[in-house]
């Protein structure tokens, strides 16, 4: 059983984040059956011992993706090789096809800060971005997936972010990571439409969906914290996006404030049940 | 580099505004929001570090351990890509900055340094354990222990004390085995003496317990030395027990 799960595709089918919070019961239990599984490499690259172990047991079972945190795309500072290098030999090791990072930076002036700063949509950082893309995706021998973020200050920004975004795409020829929830909450934080906004992204380059839950903190700002379920206005801006791309895997994120498994099963059946009726071949068929 | 010195300005205002908490930037960001990138970036080094140094966190008031991840965090250029692996970049910066000194707090040092390498033994790479047999010789064969452990010489008990009740008057010498247990992979630590912290450096030099403790005569002067010797072989006997000593050389 074991075996099928990792050779088939995971093109519109549902994944979860897998975390070391819930890595036991995950293991133990079949309650959440998730297609795929994402981690972020930085989390297990270099890891030994008990968490190797679950680890290497669990990417037995379940078709692995990695969504990064430190490459620090946007940075001012140089590419990290140490890193890249043991990335790559992380990456070929687990057979990981696809492999995504943010359109953000989490280092500058040689110190990490392990969160993703909001770049400034300008042109120069557009050129600088698409230069260190191509860069990586040489090293690595494989396309990568950039993901629009959710950000609470624009910074000195020149253009507006679609802009932005598609240049950074299109020139770098990578793939776009939609997070869908980004941008409902970029959408309520900056005041745009968010379905124009989606129309305006180079489509044919998403490779990948991420969806997850947010917290309004202020009556003007929504944090996108991973810790809750998804709400049913995003739900439909992922019905409504499903529509204009081909099937591509989509994850659930959840960080923290766990529910019980059953209800992070409804969240993936949720989001199962829309792929299918939209991306059956039936449904195609019949478009 | 494509990038121009007004953009990497900006970025790097932004950075700094998250490391230290001032900000610089005026316009350039919206100033009612922005504050939630420095409580963000903050508050990911504070849970990490919290989690890390559990005995550190409980013994130090609030206000002073804020001073510290604060100083830390703006003045420490985090060099590690793995955010896990920063408590050992803090152990480094406490003990290069004299942080025991500037806070009176004498074996700062030594608690930061148990803490983290208790964390460090759980998540280290795995070691190829070398080959060996399951029954030898105790005297005369050379023994093969588990390779994944440290020896930490501290001068204070911080792995038997709590911090409060440490007498800062009165260092001493203290060795601690910190291994992982290769079955369940959980983290081990033994207090042990001098003598046996010497025995288990001397295993690794491939060394028998004959050889071993003629070699510990010119630094202990047995008076009996055959007793001496069955000692060192009941510690490594019930080290054997713990899952330390795998066996025997093959
Ligand atoms: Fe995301």
């Amino acid at each position: 059983m074991t075996q099928v799960k990792k050779m088939k595709s995971i093109q519109g089918k549902t994944g979860i984040g897998f975390r070391k919070d819930f890595a036991e019961e995950f293991l133990n239990e079949n309650i959440l059956q998730p297609n795929f599984i994402e981690v972020a490499p930085e989390n297990w690259i270099d890891m030994g011992g008990y968490w190797k172990r679950i680890f290497d047991k669990v990417t037995e079972q379940y078709p692995l993706t990695c969504h990064g945190l430190s490459l620090s795309i946007g940075s001012p500072d140089e590419l990290d090789w140490d890193f890249l290098k043991k990335l790559k030999v992380f990456l070929k090791q687990y057979k990981v096809k696809i492999y995504s990072e943010h359109l953000s930076y989490a280092k500058c002036d040689n110190a990490h800060l392990y969160d993703l700063l909001p770049i400034p949509f300008r042109d120069d950082a557009v050129n600088h971005i698409i230069e260190r893309i191509k860069t990586v995706q040489d090293f690595l021998e494989q396309k990568i997936a950039i993901e629009n973020v959710s950000y609470y200050t624009a910074v000195a920004a020149e253009m507006d972010e679609p802009t932005f975004i598609s240049n950074i795409v299109n020139g770098a020829d990578c793939n776009l990571l939609l997070d869908v929830n980004n941008v409902y909450v970029n959408a309520f934080n900056h005041k745009y439409d968010a379905k124009e906004f989606i129309k305006k992204l180079p489509l044919d380059k998403v490779a990948y969906i991420h969806m997850a839950g947010h917290l309004q903190v202020e009556e003007d700002l929504i944090i996108d914290t991973h810790g809750k379920n998804i709400i049913d206005p995003v739900f439909d801006l992922f019905d409504y996006t499903t529509r204009l791309i081909k099937p591509v895997p989509v994850l659930l994120e959840r960080d923290f404030n766990f529910p019980e498994f059953n209800e992070l099963q409804g969240e993936l059946n949720r989001l199962q049940k829309i792929c299918n009726n939209v991306w059956t071949p039936q449904h195609a068929a019949t478009n | 580099m494509l990038l121009q010195t007004n953009t990497k300005k900006i970025q790097s205002k932004l950075a700094d505004y998250c490391r230290t908490g001032e900000l610089t930037l005026t316009t350039e960001v919206n100033q009612k929001h922005v504050h939630h990138y420095r409580r963000l970036v903050y508050n990911i080094i504070d849970d990490m570090l919290q989690s890390a140094f559990p005995i550190f966190y409980e013994f130090v008031d609030t206000k002073l351990w804020d001073e510290i991840v604060n100083t830390f965090f703006s003045t420490h250029a985090c060099q590690t890509p793995h955010v896990w692996k920063v408590p050992g970049e803090f152990y480094q910066y406490a003990c290069d900055n004299n942080l025991k000194e500037k806070y009176n707090l004498p074996f700062l040092e030594d608690l930061l340094l148990f803490e983290w390498i208790e964390l460090d033994i759980h998540t280290m790479k795995d070691e190829e354990f070398p080959a060996y047999k399951a029954k030898g010789n105790w005297s005369d064969d050379i023994l093969v222990v588990n390779p994944e452990y440290r020896i930490l010489s501290v001068k204070y008990p911080v792995h038997t004390t709590a911090p409060s009740t440490i007498d800062v008057n009165n260092p001493g010498q203290y060795f601690i085995l910190i291994y992982r247990e290769p079955k369940k992979g959980s983290v081990q630590f033994l207090d042990i003496s001098i003598l046996f912290a010497l025995t288990i450096e001397k295993i690794e030099e491939e060394k028998t317990i004959t050889e071993i403790t003629d070699e510990l005569q010119t630094v202990f002067s047995f008076q009996d030395k055959a007793f001496a010797q069955e000692q060192i072989i009941n510690f490594c006997k019930d080290l054997q027990q713990k899952d330390f000593v795998l066996g025997f050389k093959k």
